[in-house]
């Protein structure tokens, strides 16, 4: 009897550990995080790199969607710049070098706006008027960047570097590429602000965590 | 033989506990208190008092060299020296004022209207995502007008709910 007792004990106990979404799952899930910080050691090629930045999971893309709007950003590490710009499958080492130092002392995001239906033209959403149509392409093009902050630890940094990439009916988004001198004192999370005057969706925030950012794998380059 | 009825026993068990952890669940929360405590909201009621009182200051001065005018005009009348031309701008500056005053009312009042609208998009859509990640199968409003009569405490997610919506404002989740 006090065999089943301790078999009862242990089949309740195990059956509390898959339930709870908390406990072992997210030990998992953490510790798959680790294993990530142990991958992002290894070398990648451009295209891995790309891949790597580019996925949600590594926590240098957030996004957040406001009702029928989507707002994301992507956090550009120099080295993933350079691939995006390049486009190639291999990159020669001294090349890396000097497009990285052209890069130095700023810090580089893509903000997106995009329509949660993925579909239609973003500028052209819920439009009363051509008015407004033309007053949301000047407001896109040349008074957003006053909207746009940067949280880098304790420092809050206006935006120094625009451009709005139109899309012309050819994407359901807008794209901006931002960027920011950098903070201070970088040892802090930083937290990607913009307030939204066209959609009326509010202050937008999208966080980044510090040991996301600086636990990046490395660029495989030629020699 | 005991082996079989502690796996019958464990087996119905587990298929309560199981039933019981998908079956979604039912809260309501204290508008009120989401509302106030909602840190956008905090934010955007301090950024519209900053823009509130730099137009009052436009007004105030307005007003202020109104006053100053109007002296001016009055010690002259005594004096039987009344300039025209200051009288003229006097009529200027006070219909100015009005302008202001009556624009500034009007532009206050389309903030307030467009920070409210900013604030409940936000607000509603992280309720909503609450529900989601957590089973809910309904969120309950209660404001205090009649469309809640009554719900157990334990229903009360208000408490969870300020504290996911500000995180999930913070771009935490």
């Amino acid at each position: 009897m006090r065999k089943g007792n301790l078999i009862a004990i242990v089949f309740i106990s195990l059956l509390f550990a898959c339930k709870n979404p908390n406990g072992m799952n997210g030990v998992e899930s953490e510790s798959g995080g680790i294993g990530n910080g142990t991958m992002s050691k290894q070398s990648l090629t451009p295209g891995e790199y790309v891949k790597w930045v580019r996925d949600e999971q590594h926590g240098l893309k957030k996004e957040k969607t406001i009702e029928d709007i989507v707002f994301s950003a992507q956090y550009k590490p120099a080295e993933y710049a350079i691939c995006t710009e390049e486009k190639k499958g291999k990159l020669e080492d001294t090349l890396v070098k000097r497009e990285k130092k052209d890069l130095e002392g700023m810090q580089y995001f893509d903000f997106k706006i995009g329509l949660r239906k993925g579909e239609g033209e973003l500028l052209k959403y819920d439009l009363s008027s051509k008015e407004e149509y033309d007053k949301r392409v000047n407001y896109f093009s040349f008074n957003m960047q006053k909207d746009i902050q940067l949280v880098d630890g304790q420092d809050t940094i206006p935006c120094s570097l625009f451009h709005f990439e139109r899309a012309y009916d050819v994407t359901p988004n807008s794209v901006f590429e931002l960027g920011f001198a950098p903070g201070k004192n970088s040892t802090g999370n930083k937290t990607l602000i913009y307030h939204d005057n066209i959609f009326r969706k509010g202050i937008i925030k999208l966080e980044f965590e510090n040991k996301d950012l600086s636990d990046v794998p490395q660029l495989e380059t030629e020699k | 033989m005991w082996i079989v009825t502690w796996v019958v026993i464990i087996g119905v068990i587990s298929f309560l506990f199981i039933q019981q952890g998908n079956k979604p669940k039912t809260g309501f929360i204290l508008i009120s208190d989401v509302y106030g405590s909602f840190d956008l909201k905090k934010q955007l009621e301090q950024k519209f008092t900053i823009t509130k009182n730099a137009r009052q200051k436009i007004v105030d001065s307005l007003a202020f060299e109104l006053k100053l005018l109007a002296k001016k005009i009055d010690a002259e009348k005594s004096e039987k020296s009344k300039s025209k031309t200051e009288e003229e701008l006097y009529n200027t500056k006070r219909q100015e004022f009005y302008q202001r005053t009556q624009s500034f009312n009007e532009d206050n009042k389309e903030l307030t209207k467009q920070y409210d609208q900013e604030i409940l998009s936000q607000l509603n859509q992280y309720v909503k995502d609450y529900g989601k990640e957590n089973n809910y199968q309904y969120i309950f409003g209660n404001d205090g007008n009649g469309s809640l009569m009554h719900a157990q405490e334990a229903n009360n997610i208000t408490k969870e709910i300020i504290e996911y919506i500000n995180d999930k404002y913070k771009g935490k989740k």
